[in-house]
């Protein structure tokens, strides 16, 4: 597999990595997810209830993790609209129960349902109405399940229109550098756009992803992981790794044992910790083990800045970091 | 040459003549200071006036008694709003005023809350806590003991629980929604209508442990008055608050005009009065269980007015007045000395209007309806008074060269070349 | 024109040469300060075809304040704190002038020419206080300092001559230390816009946001030929809450914010560093280097649109449309919402493009 891949790069010129992530990576994602949203909710038209549906719905996370973080064009406002988190005032929470509690349009109208806050919208509304127990018990004509059907049609159309209007941002990645394209001015800048992803999914990963779940000195606060209610924490940290080296990989022209490696490190502590929803980091034992992931993503984080930014001498924002 | 000396002679003769007249700084902090200690002092006998009519109620539990009680509370307000002014411009006012008027509030910390109300929240885990149902409570993971309710656990344990802001287990607040209960009438008519078997004892007793209820109201009761009395305590002669202000004149000056300018602005204008009509959330209104905002923005700004033309008028009657702000800055500006009297006015009475509309029977939480014209026009009067004198606070601060006092001493000024080191 | 490399060791110009023209620097529509791959900084001078006039060293990172109407005449400012300002004679590659600022003052990055070119104004802090100051300097007598205005509130920004010939100042509001910027108001800071009579001084004309929005500060401007200022904003507030970037302001006063819909408004991440109106007048665009993107508004204030570039934030009117540069060294125009690329350079331009 090493082998193949050195190879692969070896034989490729320098846009190769870009086009790589595009056409191996980027591409069937946002495919697979457009595919994965149809499924969901056509499940949630054929069984609305909270049991039926987990399968498809994690399949759903399946098809968007490797994505998720890759926030480039389409996949921009698309983060926000599908996975919106954190949401410290508990906006979706109060949307939901506003909206269960109405007759409003927008309980059965997916086109309707699109203006409600995003907060309450794609997977943090499905972590709520699959995983509250207080809500998750809901039978097949209920309003709660009429909602489950019109957030799983409106994932759906979201997924359908990332597809779409995923081929101009793959199509200005694979033309960086090209007369006429004023998205990517060089390779150079395609090369750096997917470089920054990875960074900011590492970072984002260890300090909010784990972070905020870990809490301050003495005081873990395990309610505020990633969409707990429907055990998302410790999958979706893994993933948001798993994307970013594969990425990475197939971006970089050189073979990377060094972040393969800190990637394994990831994956063992990973193992490590028994409930995968970090609601048992009361405990010091698994404080610790969720901990050590953090320290372990870190470490990636500063592995892929020597082994892939470093080589090509990529530095941190001009203005972007430097307000004014 | 020949006509200067006289005319500096004449200027002399008038600027001492002046002299005799206007009031000076030390004057108007000393009347400053006596408004702010005669404020907290009514605001104490008026609590100590709640806890009395509390004690009535829970002794022998009757609609009648919570009614008094209810009023009660709302006359401590009244006196108690006027001292708002003092809390900006004051950090010892500014450290304290969390334990008396913290707001917003997750109230299910402290009693039964209405299924709409929704249990814990990812942030807050303690928002459903119920203490009044619970006499052991798990708190980040501690077990506590609350089986007896006092004040000690209120403030010890209970006020800030878990590091989390909403967690408000103390103050009026507290003791209004134990009063009142929650406001479930959203924008239509209504405050909270806790009914008085909440406090009935034995069998008559409504939505469980009164006993406990009971306990917890008289406690909490009891952690206002004595947290007014320490307030009133530094105020009076030889108090900490008192000195900060009245030993440096001229910082006490600043602390006056800071106070009314950002209860004005930042505070009343923007975060109580234009948010709640912005997001149309009757939540967002201050005093939510009573519908009795419209008391508490009129007399946040009648303390304004107070300590800028030097006089408090008291629960009672009685008059504290002296040499004031309004004196100082005619001495300098008259024209703009009259131009915020004019202006506190102005909002004095549009806050007034919104008081009287409230008591012939349009509430504060209905006005901020989305479409309630009438009502946002009302809101936003009192908004732009607010607005409106806070920019004649800040000429005020310029005319009385206030600007460079407060900066006295910082190593920037001793030592300029220090900052490009 | 060739690199002039050196040219800030010659001896300061004698302030009597004979004036040159904007025609003798190569005829440059825009100025640009940029970082050069070497870690050294320069001063561009950028023609409407985006073929590089001249190009100048900078002794530090600077910000293009802005150019003489005529003269050929750039004035750069240190970054923040804004120890002191450059005027570069761009047409000689020389430096002409050194300002500073009086004791306990900074510069803030911005100023404007009045009086046809007759007078500097520039936006001022003092160090201890971040009140704000608009200096004064004589452009006709070796920008001697002539005098200064308050500006009637903290951390003054961007600044523009209107045509009655007072000037409005974006108070930006933000008390800063003046050692490490931090910022140190956030709970009761209050930006406004303020008008100021730069003859008269006196009590400067001022126009707030409402109180909920205080913690937004107004920092950038951008003037249309009918008078109409457009203005960028950065919130301060709680990064949750969604506020608007864009303001707009009519001849006669009237204040209208603008924001995109959800969820294209947060991708902003409540920044905009940039503004300006399109070459034609039509629209408006904020831009921000920390989102990433370009935001369109018609003159209303109603979105159009947006263009999505890594590190963006200079941005000028070209032809009907925008001028863009960036971080990466990269410049496009923007017309009808469609960017093109004009050229890539291997430096990283700063935040601001100043149209001559």
């Amino acid at each position: 597999m090493r082998l193949a891949l050195v190879l692969a790069l070896l034989a490729t010129p320098a846009l190769a990595g870009v086009e790589e992530v595009t056409q191996q990576h980027l591409r069937p994602g946002v495919a697979a997810f457009a595919e994965a949203t149809e499924a969901l909710a056509q499940a949630a038209r054929a069984d609305c209830t909270a049991e039926a549906l987990r399968p498809a719905y994690d399949a759903a996370w399946t098809a968007w993790s490797p994505i998720a973080d890759l926030r480039l064009g389409p996949t921009e406002p698309a983060a926000l609209t599908i996975a919106y988190w954190p949401d410290q005032r508990g906006a979706g929470a109060k949307a939901l129960r506003g909206l269960l509690a109405s007759d409003a349009p927008a309980l059965r109208d997916p086109a309707a349902f699109a203006e409600v806050s995003a907060a309450a919208r794609g997977f943090p509304a499905l972590d709520r109405l699959l995983g509250d127990p207080e809500l998750s018990g809901y039978g097949t004509n209920s309003p709660t399940c009429t909602l489950v059907q019109t957030v799983t049609a409106d994932m759906a159309a979201q997924g359908a229109a990332l597809a779409e209007g995923w081929q101009a941002e793959a199509e200005a990645l694979a033309s960086a550098g090209e007369a006429g394209n004023a998205r990517y001015l060089t390779e150079d800048e395609a090369f750096r756009a997917l470089y920054t992803q990875i960074l900011s999914a590492l970072e984002f990963t260890a300090d909010t992803r784990l972070g905020r779940p870990l809490g301050e000195p003495g005081r873990p606060r395990p309610t505020r992981a990633e969409f707990w209610r429907t055990g998302r924490p410790l999958p979706n940290a893994l993933a948001s790794a798993e994307a970013a080296v594969a990425v990475a990989q197939l971006l970089a022209e050189i073979p990377l044992p060094l972040t393969e490696a800190a990637l394994d490190q990831v994956r063992h502590a990973a193992a490590a910790i028994d409930d995968p929803t970090f609601q048992n980091i009361e405990d010091p034992t698994a404080r610790l083990k969720l901990e050590i992931l953090q320290q372990r993503v870190r470490a990636l984080l500063d592995i892929v800045e020597a082994e892939v930014g470093a080589p090509r001498g990529l530095q941190p924002g001009f203005n972007s970091r430097d307000g004014d | 040459m020949r006509p200067l000396p006289f005319a500096a002679t004449t200027a002399l003769a008038l600027s001492l003549s002046h002299a005799a007249l206007a009031a000076t700084p030390a004057e108007v902090v000393d009347t400053y200071a006596d408004i702010a200690e005669a404020g907290y002092a009514d605001s104490l006998s008026t609590a100590q006036e709640l806890q009395a009519a509390i004690e009535a109620f829970l002794d022998a539990p009757s609609p009648e008694g919570l009614d008094a009680a209810r009023a009660a509370w709302i006359a401590s307000r009244a006196p108690y709003q006027q001292t708002e002014v003092f809390r900006f411009g004051n950090p010892i006012v500014d450290d304290w005023e969390g334990k008396v008027n913290a707001w917003p509030l997750d109230e299910g910390l402290i009693d039964y809350v209405d299924a709409s109300y929704g249990g814990a929240t990812d942030e807050n885990q303690l928002a459903a806590l119920n203490v009044i149902a619970n006499p052991t409570l798990s708190i980040a993971g501690q077990e506590v003991d609350a089986s007896t309710i006092t004040p000690e656990l209120i403030a010890g344990t209970l006020d800030q629980a878990d590091g989390v802001e909403s967690n408000v287990a103390r103050g009026y607040h507290a003791i209004e929604f134990l009063l009142w209960g929650q406001d479930l009438n959203g924008h239509g008519p209504g405050a909270g209508d806790r009914p008085w078997t909440d406090y009935a004892q034995g069998a008559d007793c409504t939505n469980g442990n009164c006993d406990r209820r009971a306990d917890y109201l008289r406690a909490a009761t009891q952690l206002l008055v004595d947290d007014l009395a320490w307030m009133a305590a530094q105020w009076a002669e030889g108090g900490a608050a008192r000195e900060a202000v009245t030993t440096d004149p001229q910082a006490g000056l600043q602390a006056m005009l800071t106070g009314m300018g950002s209860l004005s602005y930042g505070e009343q204008a923007g975060e109580r009065m234009r948010l709640g009509l912005m997001l149309n959330d009757p939540e967002e209104e201050h005093d939510c269980f009573s519908d009795n905002t419209h008391n508490s923005h009129y007399y946040d700004g009648l303390g304004v007015q107070n300590v800028y033309l030097g006089r408090y008028v008291r629960p009672d009657g009685g008059l504290v007045e002296g040499p004031s702000l309004r004196d100082l800055v005619a001495d300098t500006d008259p024209a703009l000395a009259e131009e915020i009297t004019a202006k506190l006015d102005t909002t004095v009475a549009a806050l007034d209007a919104i008081r009287t509309a409230a008591e012939n029977g349009t509430a504060y939480d209905t006005m901020l309806e989305a479409g309630n014209a009438e009502g946002e026009r009302l809101v936003m009067a009192g908004v732009d008074g607010l607005i409106d004198q806070t920019r004649s606070f800040e000429r005020a601060i310029a005319a009385l060269g206030l600007d460079a006092v407060a900066f006295e001493g910082s190593d920037s000024l001793d030592n300029p070349d220090a900052v490009f080191q | 024109m060739a690199t002039r490399r050196g040219f800030l060791a010659s001896l300061l110009a004698c302030a009597s040469l004979p004036a040159l023209g904007w025609a003798d620097a190569g005829s440059p529509a825009v100025l640009a300060c940029a970082g050069d791959p070497d870690g050294g900084y320069s001063l561009h001078g950028l023609r409407e075809d985006s073929t590089a006039a001249f190009r100048l060293p900078l002794p530090a990172r600077g910000h293009a304040g802005c150019g003489h109407p005529t003269e050929a005449l750039a004035v750069a400012f240190a970054r923040r704190p804004g120890t002191y300002a450059l005027v570069l004679d761009c047409a000689r590659g020389t430096v002409r002038h050194r300002l500073s600022p009086p004791e306990g003052r900074h510069f803030n990055g911005h100023g404007t020419f009045l009086a046809e070119g007759a007078v500097l104004a520039t936006s001022e802090q003092a160090v201890d206080t971040s009140e704000g100051f608009m200096g004064l300097w004589d452009a006709t007598d070796g920008f001697r300092r002539l005098g200064e205005v308050p500006t009637g509130g903290l951390g003054p920004h961007d600044l523009k001559r209107l045509d009655s010939g007072l000037v409005i100042v974006a108070n930006g509001g933000i008390a800063t230390d003046p050692t490490d910027r931090t910022r140190l108001n956030l709970a009761t800071m209050r930006p406004n816009l303020a008008v100021l009579d730069p003859l008269n001084g006196g009590a400067p004309e001022v126009t707030e946001l409402t109180p909920d929005l205080h913690q937004l500060s107004i920092r950038h401007l951008s003037l249309r030929d009918d008078g109409t200022l457009a203005f960028a904003m950065q919130w301060e507030g709680e990064p949750e809450t969604l506020v608007p970037l864009l303001g707009l302001r009519d001849p006669h006063g009237t204040v209208t914010l603008a924001e995109a819909p959800e969820p294209e408004a947060r991708l902003m991440q409540g920044y905009a560093g940039s503004i300006a109106w399109s070459g034609d007048g039509t629209e408006v665009a904020i831009t921000s280097p920390k989102g990433g993107r370009v935001q369109r508004f018609d003159a209303g204030g109603s979105f159009l649109g947006h263009v999505a570039r890594p590190e963006v934030c200079g941005i000028a009117p070209l032809g009907r449309g925008f001028l863009l540069s960036d971080g990466l060294g990269g410049l496009l125009s923007v017309e009808d919402g469609i960017p093109a690329p004009l050229g890539r350079a291997e430096l990283a331009w700063d935040n601001h493009l100043v149209r001559l």
